[in-house]
């Protein structure tokens, strides 16, 4: 039988640095985007209010952009929870190479 | 349990299944088993980013009486209905098709979704709208494109 050595512990350490970089990279993209969605959101809703004291715009216009940040809202989380299924998919991808690259290696 | 015909068939499946490669094996065949969403697609961004485009186009026409701009509004909504089944089309591609349907799909138990149709129905029923409350939905609207362009932008490429 053929003596097949595979560093297991080479393995593992390629794993988790590739597990830390690209979701060291999601978390903070994930956290920028919800700061600035934030900042956007009450910059809008501050400028609605004011255009509502103006009378630049109806309550039912009022009411209608305030439900259009709502959407906006499930539309940014839904954006965050795409983005996360490829960081995983490309986590997984990496893991597979990681591994495919171990066995090549060790086959005499 | 069938017998192995030869003792060199046996010798090389014990060699597939020895202890660190069974390990590998199946650690393989789960992950690939695993996407979770589709490939960055070049057409379906293509698609959202002339979309945003023209759409953004035919919204400051919102000055002018909605029944002036049936043509347009017709032709923007012929576009949108086309990337929408583009990207219903393609597999592992859900979330992006839950994002289409927020900007695009009312929904009564989600008052808040149909972006874009609330515009229209605004539009039609007030015949026009003031710049103020365009420029407002406008925002609204190119933010709603941005997440979906950004979604598009962020997956692997193949």
């Amino acid at each position: 039988m053929p003596n097949i050595k595979i560093n297991w512990n080479q393995v593992a350490g390629e794993v988790a640095n590739l597990g830390q970089e690209i979701f060291h990279q999601r978390i903070q993209g994930a956290t920028d985007n919800a700061v600035a969605f934030l900042k956007m959101i009450e910059k809008d809703t501050i400028k609605l209010h004011l255009q509502l004291a103006a009378g630049q715009i109806t309550k039912e216009d009022f009411d209608d952009l305030m439900l259009d940040q709502k959407a906006l809202a499930n539309m940014e989380t839904l954006k965050q929870k795409g983005l996360t299924q490829a960081a995983i998919d490309q986590f997984v991808n990496g893991t597979i190479n990681i591994l495919v690259t171990a066995v090549i290696s060790a086959i005499p | 349990m069938p017998e192995f015909p030869s003792p060199s068939l046996q010798s090389r499946f014990c060699f597939l299944i020895s202890d660190p490669l069974r390990s590998l094996l199946l650690a393989f065949f789960l992950l690939t088993g695993c996407t979770n969403i589709a490939f960055y697609d070049q057409a379906a961004y293509a698609n959202a980013v002339d979309l945003k485009v023209d759409t953004l186009a035919l919204m400051e026409l919102a000055v002018s009486p909605y029944s002036s701009q049936t043509a347009k509004i017709e032709s923007v909504n012929l576009q949108m209905q086309k990337a929408y089944e583009y990207d219903r089309g393609r597999p592992m591609n859900e979330t992006t098709v839950q994002l289409w349907d927020v900007l695009l799909k009312t929904d009564p138990a989600h008052p808040e979704n149909g972006l874009w149709p609330r515009f229209l129905e605004r539009w039609r029923k007030n015949g026009t709208l003031s710049p103020v409350v365009i420029s407002d939905k406008k925002e609204h609207i190119a933010t709603a494109f941005n997440a979906i362009i950004a979604l598009e932008s962020g997956k692997n490429r193949s």
